[in-house]
C-alpha cells in the first residue's frame, strides 16, 4: 500500500527553464492491486516512478509505504522495500556475471554482506525452480555470463531477481519497451504469472496501451502531472483512451 | 603440418642462437677479459665515462671484451644487467651511476664492481669508507672540488653573497651536494638559497622566483638541471647573475664558468684501476675509492662578454674558452 | 638461458603483486587509479623506515601494505567525499605522497644493503612464488565472497548494488584501499630485491601495471573461466620475461624501450582483432617459442 501525499516538484529550480512537474499531487496504490499509467510524453509518470524509488528528491510531500515514510530514506535504503525493472534490460543485472551469482546476489537483497562466500550450493535447487518458471532455458545457463543473453532473457532475469524477496511494491518503468513483440508478450506473461502468484503491488508504466489494459486492474492516464483518468481497467475500452490521447495531442498542436 | 612445426621450430632455435652468439664473445685466443658495463642512463656524462674507461684499457694494450648495457633508467633493469653479468661470470662489472652501482651491489658479492660518477659510495654505501671500502666494490666518485668552485664567486665579485641553487629533488645526489654547499658557505662569507624542483617543467618559474633574491648562482652536477641548462643560463645570463658550473657541460651549455671533473678523465682514472685488479691480482677491497684527480678550468667567452667581466680575471686565466 | 628466465621470473613475480593490486581499480571498478605511481615508492619507503628502525621484513612488508591502503583511503575519499574525478583523485594522491616519501627518511635514495630482506639466504624466486601464490589464493577467495561479489557489482552496474540496498560509494572506498595495499607491497617487495629504495621507483609503474594487464587479458581471451589473478600473474611474468629476452639476445639499448612499447601494441592489437594465433601456436611449441618468433619477427 503506497501513498503519495502533497508532493511537489520542479526541475532546473530558480532558473529561466524552471518546469513544474508536481503541485500538490496526491495518488494511492492499494495492495496487491496492478496499476498501468500511461500518458504522453513529458507527463511525468517515469518521474513520479523516480520520486518513488528515490533515484530523484522531491521538493516536498509524503511517501508512505505500508504506513511508514521513505521520503526521508536514501534511494538504497528504499531499494530494500522496493523492486524496479527498468527499460534497459542491462540496468537490473550484473552483465560480467552468470545469472547463478545474478541470482545468489538478488537472494540477498536488503540483508548483510559479509565475508562469506556467496554461491551455497544449497541455493542452486530453488534458484533452477525459479528459473524453470520462465520457461526460457536459462536453468540450463546457470553459468553463462549473463552479457551473452538475449535482451529478453536479461529482462527476465531481471523481473526475477526484483521478485525474488517479495518486495512491498514493484516498479515497472517500461520494462518491454525495448523487446521485440514476441518477447514483449512472454515477458508481460510472465509478469502476471508472478504479480498473481505472489500478489505483489504494482505501479507499471506503458506506452503499449494494449498491454496497459490487458495486465492491469487499474489504469491511470496522465498528463502535464496530473490525473487526468482512474478508473478500473475492465471499465476502460483502448478506444477510450486513444480518443483521450488524441484529444490532446490536438490540444497541443493547436496551442 | 608436423613437419612445418618441425622446421619453424628449428629455423627459431638457429635464428635466436644466432643472435644470442652475436652478443656474446668469439673463443679467445689468450688471456683476455670480460668487462659488463652496466650504465645507468643514456647522458652525455655517463657515456663519457664509459668512453674513457674503455680508451683507457685499450690504449693499455689489455685484451678486453665489453658488453655493454644501458638500462634506460629503469631501476629493475639494471638489477637484471647487473644479475646477468653475474651469472654469466664476467671479470668485472664497470657500474656508471649509482643506482647501477647499488644494483650491480646487490646482484653480486664475489665479482668484482668498479664504480663510477657516483657522488657519494659512502652515502650510498656502497663502500664502507673511502680509505677502506671493504667488500667487492670501488670505484670513482664525481664529487667535486665544491670549495675551490664556490671560491670562484668572491674573486669574480667580492660583493657576491647570495648562492642560487637549484636542484631535482629526486636526485639524491643533488641533495647531498646542496647539503655539502651549506656547510662550506658559511667560512666562505656565503648564503646558499637553494630551490628544488621535482620536474623540468617547474624550472622556469622556480629559476624567475630565485633570482629575484640571489646575486650568485652554482649548477651543481644534477641530471635535470643539465638538460635544462640552455633556458637556465639564459635567464641568469638575461639578469646579470654570475654562473659557476660544477663540471664543463654547463658551461657549453651558457653558463660562465666552471673548474670541475670531466667524466671522461674519471673514466680513465677508474680503468686503472680495473688494471690493479684484472692484471695486478688485487681486490677491490685493498683500493680506496678516489675522487676526480684532475680538474678542468672552462669558461663561457659570449657570457663573459654579456655580463661585462673581464678577461683578465684570474679566474679566467687558463681556462679553456668555449663558445655557446 | 636459465639465468634470464629466473631473474624475470623473480621480478615478474614481484610486479604481479602490482598487477593484482592495479586489477582491482582498473578491470573490477571500471577506474583508472594513478595512485599507484606514488603507493609504489611508498611501500619501498615505509619497508625502508621500519626495516631501519628495527622490525622484521616481514611485518615492515605488512606495514607497507597498511600505509598503501591508507593512501587508496586518501584517493577514495577525494573521489566519493568531495566529488573530484577519479583520475584527477588518483593524480593529486600521488603528488602528495611524493613529498611524503621523500619526508618518510629525509633522503631520495636509501640503501638496504645492511638489512636482512624476507628473501633471506634462500633464492628469492621460492619465498615468491610463496607470497604470490598466498595472495592470490586470498584475492580470489574474497572475490567469492559477499562483499566481494558487490565489489565486482559496483563496477559492473552500479544501480544493481543500490537495488540490493548497498552504498556503492562503500565498495569504491574498498576497491581502492585493497589495490593500493597491493600495489604498496608489490614496492616493499621489490626494494628488498634490489637492495635499495629510490624515490624514481614509481615513474612507469603504470606502463608496467597495464602492460602485464593487457598480455594477461590475451590468454584464451573469451574464457571467463581462467581468474582475474591468474591473468594478472601471467602477464606481469610475460612482460618481464619479454624484456629479459631482450636483455640476454644483447639487443641494443637504445632499443629496449621500443621493444616495450611495440610488444603493448601487438599484444593490444591481438586483443582487438581475433586471431586464435597465440592459442594454436601455444598448442603446437609452447609459449617460449611463440614469444621468441614474434621476437624474431619484429627484427
Amino acid at each position: 500500500m503506497l501513498e503519495v501525499k502533497n508532493m511537489w516538484k520542479s526541475f532546473n529550480k530558480g532558473s529561466e527553464f524552471q518546469i513544474e512537474v508536481f503541485k500538490n499531487f496526491n495518488i494511492s496504490f492499494e495492495g496487491g492491486i496492478s496499476t498501468a499509467i500511461v500518458g504522453p510524453n513529458g507527463c511525468g509518470k517515469s518521474t513520479l516512478l523516480n520520486l518513488i524509488s528515490g533515484s530523484l528528491p522531491m521538493d516536498s510531500g509524503s511517501i508512505r509505504l505500508n504506513g511508514n515514510e521513505i521520503s526521508s530514506l536514501p534511494e538504497e535504503k528504499r531499494a530494500i522495500y522496493l523492486g524496479r525493472v527498468h527499460q534497459n534490460p542491462s540496468l537490473g543485472v550484473s552483465p560480467n556475471l552468470t545469472i547463478l551469482e545474478n541470482l545468489a546476489l538478488a537472494n540477498k537483497k536488503g540483508e548483510s554482506f559479509k565475508l562469506r562466500k556467496l554461491v551455497k550450493k544449497d541455493n542452486i535447487p530453488s534458484f533452477v525452480e525459479l528459473l524453470k518458471s520462465l520457461d526460457l532455458g536459462l536453468e540450463d545457463k546457470l553459468h553463462t555470463q549473463v552479457k551473452f543473453l538475449s535482451g529478453g532473457q536479461r529482462q527476465s532475469l531481471s523481473l526475477l531477481m526484483a521478485t525474488m524477496k517479495n518486495p512491498d511494491l514493484l516498479l515497472l518503468d517500461e520494462h518491454t519497451a525495448a523487446l521485440d513483440p514476441k518477447t514483449s508478450f512472454v515477458v508481460m506473461e510472465k509478469t502476471k504469472e508472478l504479480l498473481e502468484k505472489n500478489q505483489i503491488t504494482t505501479v507499471m508504466i506503458s506506452h503499449n496501451i494494449n498491454d496497459a489494459l490487458k495486465y492491469s486492474q487499474r489504469i491511470i492516464m496522465m498528463d502535464k502531472g496530473q490525473i487526468v483518468l482512474d478508473k478500473p481497467s475492465k471499465d476502460v475500452s483502448e478506444k477510450e483512451l486513444l480518443d483521450i490521447y488524441t484529444a490532446k495531442l490536438v490540444e497541443k498542436i493547436t496551442a | 603440418m608436423k613437419k612445418n612445426l618441425g622446421k619453424k621450430v628449428l629455423l627459431i632455435v638457429l635464428l635466436v642462437s644466432l643472435l644470442s652468439g652475436c652478443a656474446s664473445d668469439e673463443a679467445p685466443s689468450e688471456k683476455s677479459f670480460v668487462i659488463g658495463i652496466n650504465q645507468l642512463a643514456e647522458h652525455p656524462a655517463l657515456d663519457d665515462a664509459r668512453l674513457g674507461f674503455e680508451d683507457a684499457l685499450k690504449e693499455a694494450n689489455i685484451t678486453v671484451e665489453f658488453v655493454y648495457q644501458n638500462a634506460q633508467g629503469d631501476i629493475p633493469t639494471s638489477l637484471s644487467i647487473a644479475q646477468k653479468f653475474a651469472r654469466d661470470k664476467v671479470d668485472l662489472i664497470y657500474a656508471i651511476a649509482t643506482h647501477a652501482a647499488q644494483s650491480s651491489k646487490q646482484a653480486t658479492k664475489e665479482i668484482p664492481i668498479l664504480f663510477s660518477a657516483v657522488t657519494d659510495p659512502v652515502i650510498a654505501e656502497l663502500v664502507a669508507s673511502t680509505e677502506n671500502p671493504g667488500g667487492n666494490i670501488t670505484g670513482t666518485s664525481d664529487a667535486t672540488p665544491m670549495k675551490a668552485q664556490l671560491e670562484t664567486f668572491k674573486k669574480i665579485d667580492p660583493s657576491i653573497t647570495k648562492i642560487g641553487i637549484l636542484f631535482n629533488t629526486s636526485e639524491v645526489n643533488s641533495e647531498i651536494q646542496v647539503n655539502q654547499a651549506k656547510n662550506l658557505a658559511g667560512e666562505l662569507g656565503l648564503e646558499i638559497i637553494e630551490m628544488g624542483v621535482s620536474n623540468i617543467n617547474d624550472i622556469p618559474q622556480a629559476l624567475d622566483s630565485l633570482i629575484k633574491d640571489i646575486d650568485g648562482f652554482y649548477a651543481i652536477t644534477d641530471n635535470m638541471i643539465a638538460s635544462a641548462v640552455a633556458i637556465v643560463a639564459d635567464k641568469l645570463n638575461n639578469a646579470g647573475i654570475v654562473s659557476v658550473g660544477a663540471e664543463g657541460s654547463f658551461v657549453e651549455g651558457g653558463l660562465l664558468v666552471s673548474d670541475g671533473i670531466s667524466y671522461y678523465d674519471l673514466g680513465k682514472q677508474t680503468a686503472q684501476m680495473a688494471i690493479d685488479i684484472l692484471v695486478n691480482g688485487k681486490a677491490p677491497s685493498e683500493i680506496p675509492s678516489q675522487s676526480a684527480q684532475e680538474t678542468k678550468a672552462v669558461f663561457n667567452q659570449e657570457t663573459l662578454d654579456k655580463l661585462g667581466l673581464d678577461v683578465n680575471n684570474e679566474v679566467f686565466k687558463g681556462a679553456e674558452a668555449v663558445g655557446n | 638461458m636459465g639465468t634470464l628466465i629466473l631473474t624475470s621470473l623473480e621480478q615478474g613475480l614481484i610486479f604481479s603483486v602490482l598487477a593484482m593490486g592495479v586489477i582491482m581499480t582498473y578491470k573490477i571498478l571500471d577506474m583508472a587509479d594513478l595512485s599507484v605511481e606514488g603507493t609504489f615508492p611508498l611501500g619501498a619507503f615505509v619497508f625502508a623506515k621500519f626495516v631501519i628502525g628495527g622490525l622484521s621484513p616481514l611485518l615492515a612488508t605488512g606495514l607497507a601494505f597498511i600505509f598503501g591502503s591508507m593512501a587508496g583511503l586518501i584517493t577514495a575519499l577525494l573521489f566519493v567525499k568531495l566529488k573530484i574525478r577519479p583520475l584527477l583523485s588518483g593524480i593529486l594522491t600521488m603528488t602528495m605522497l611524493y613529498s611524503f616519501n621523500l619526508r618518510l627518511n629525509g633522503k631520495a635514495n636509501i640503501p638496504l644493503f645492511k638489512y636482512t630482506s624476507i628473501y633471506g639466504e634462500i633464492q628469492a624466486i621460492i619465498i615468491l612464488a610463496f607470497i604470490i601464490i598466498t595472495i592470490k589464493l586470498l584475492i580470489d577467495a574474497f572475490l567469492k565472497t559477499e562483499v566481494g561479489y558487490l565489489l565486482i557489482a559496483t563496477g559492473d552496474n552500479e544501480s544493481l548494488v543500490k537495488s540490493l540496498g548497498k552504498n556503492t560509494n562503500s565498495y569504491k572506498i574498498l576497491g581502492l584501499m585493497l589495490s593500493n595495499g597491493l600495489v604498496a607491497m608489490s614496492g616493499a617487495l621489490m626494494a628488498q630485491y634490489q637492495g635499495f629504495v629510490d624515490i624514481t621507483m614509481g615513474s612507469s609503474i603504470i606502463v608496467i601495471a597495464l602492460a602485464s594487464i593487457i598480455i594477461g587479458d590475451t590468454v584464451r581471451r573469451n574464457s571467463n573461466k581462467i581468474k582475474l589473478t591468474t591473468r594478472a600473474i601471467l602477464g606481469a611474468v610475460s612482460y618481464r620475461l619479454i624484456g629479459g629476452f631482450a636483455i640476454d639476445l644483447g639487443l641494443s639499448p637504445t632499443d629496449l624501450k621500443a621493444v616495450s612499447a611495440i610488444i603493448v601494441i601487438v599484444f593490444i592489437s591481438y586483443n582487438n582483432f581475433s586471431k586464435p594465433f597465440l592459442t594454436t601456436v601455444k598448442k603446437k611449441g609452447g609459449k617460449s617459442d611463440a614469444r621468441s618468433k614474434k621476437y624474431v619477427e619484429e627484427f
